[in-house]
């Protein structure tokens, strides 16, 4: 193999681990500095392939969608839209904390983050949002500007004595007092904050009032401190 | 009793499967269509169909690549039925901005930008294998494609990105 088939080669498969193909690297300096710069920007291809995924309705919307002919297909999804417009008026924040924990389940790996996120990478995450006293946050591990529930909003993550915490920071929605909640192993707390609201949720219950208390209360107007 | 058992275990199995597949399904209809409303458009398809024929999947570790080929098969057939009209790939680019520019830096967001401006017959084998995890056999079976034309497809992709970015940085240093 010649340094041009190798490298048309490494071009279509950066990942690939053939034998022949690490036997040429191995003899060729060149080669190889090409096959590192190729990986690496083909992690930059993947980082920019993971765009940010919007939120859906539940399960049940699909399940429910499969009536056997078009006028029951018909009369089931206007029932459906009818039912869940009329559910949404009467209970308009019972889906919030569901809406949270289903955005943590797409977000898995944000939890094992482990180093810190720069001031520049936070200030983008954050999108010009109102943004709580740094030192209420401490040392951010994580922070993303997702999709949810129609507008991007910062998803952060902090280390709280070695645990992660995750935060998100709601200012498109509004709760009068703060709503507890645990559902799939997480337990959270919505607390409104400044103009909007916040999420926070961890594994360990204990801390959570103080961390939303500490958080929200760095985003209060001023003269709104309670 | 037993069959409304069966029922919600079906439906459990499901939404096990949706819950961890369904961000690949939206990023591969994503970057098919280039448009967020019909990529969720697709996604519904999809899963609608899926659920249809769940009995069919035999081997869940086969769940991906099942859902995957329906997506490209929905992503086909919406545009055929619907006769979506050709868009110039700037106003695509202008449309989905929010999503495109949503990355930490803006080395990313141009990537982004560039991998929109790929033909389709480029910038599918490459979603397939560098998001999916596809290997040039699987992305010639998924696409009908020998393997010598999936190869060629990535080299020409990657070719074209890097030259992308080697005008960008050309052009941030104004040479």
């Amino acid at each position: 193999m010649n340094c041009l088939e190798y490298r048309r080669q490494m071009a279509a498969e950066p990942r690939s681990e053939s034998a022949e193909l690490l036997a040429h690297a191995r003899s060729c300096a060149a080669c190889a500095e090409f096959t590192t710069q190729m990986r690496q920007f083909d992690q930059r291809i993947e980082a920019a392939l993971r765009i940010p995924v919007p939120l859906w309705s539940s399960i049940g919307s699909i399940t429910e969608r499969w009536p056997r002919a078009p006028l029951a297909l018909a009369a089931s999804l206007l029932l459906a839209v009818t039912v869940a417009a009329i559910l949404w008026m009467l209970v308009p924040r019972s889906s919030l904390a569901d809406d949270i924990v289903d955005h943590m389940k797409h977000e898995p790996y944000a939890m094992q983050a482990g180093g810190t996120v720069s001031a520049e990478a936070l200030a983008h995450a954050m999108g010009g949002k109102p943004m709580p006293a740094p030192a209420s946050l401490g040392r951010v591990t994580y922070a993303q500007s997702c999709w949810f529930r129609g507008n991007f909003v910062p998803h952060l993550v902090i280390d709280e004595g070695g645990e992660p915490v995750t935060v998100f920071l709601l200012a498109h929605e509004t709760v009068k007092e703060p709503v507890q909640f645990t559902e799939d192993g997480y337990t959270g707390v919505i607390v409104p904050a400044g103009e909007g609201a916040i999420a926070v949720l961890t594994w360990n219950e204990s801390q959570l009032a103080a961390i939303a208390k500490r958080i929200s209360q760095s985003m209060a107007p001023e003269g709104a401190t309670k | 009793m037993t069959r409304s058992r069966d029922g919600t275990d079906r439906q459990r199995r499901f939404g096990d499967l949706c819950s961890a597949l369904r961000p690949d399904l939206f990023r591969f209809a994503f970057w098919l269509s280039r448009d967020r409303a019909v990529a969720e458009d697709v996604v519904q398809e999809t899963l609608l169909r899926a659920w249809r024929a769940l009995d069919d999947l035999q081997d869940e570790r086969a769940a991906r690549h099942w859902l995957l080929t329906i997506a490209r098969r929905e992503h086909a057939r919406l545009y055929e039925r619907k006769r979506l009209e050709v868009v110039d790939v700037d106003d695509l680019i202008e449309r989905e901005e929010p999503m495109l520019a949503a990355a930490a830096e803006d080395e990313l967001a141009d990537l982004r930008r560039a991998i929109f401006r790929l033909d389709e017959d480029y910038r599918e084998p490459l979603v397939l294998q560098v998001l999916m995890g596809y290997s040039t056999e699987e992305i010639a079976r998924h696409m009908g494609l020998n393997a010598g034309a999936v190869l060629t497809r990535l080299f020409r992709a990657r070719n074209r990105l890097r030259k992308a970015f080697a005008e960008r940085d050309a052009g941030k240093t104004g040479t």
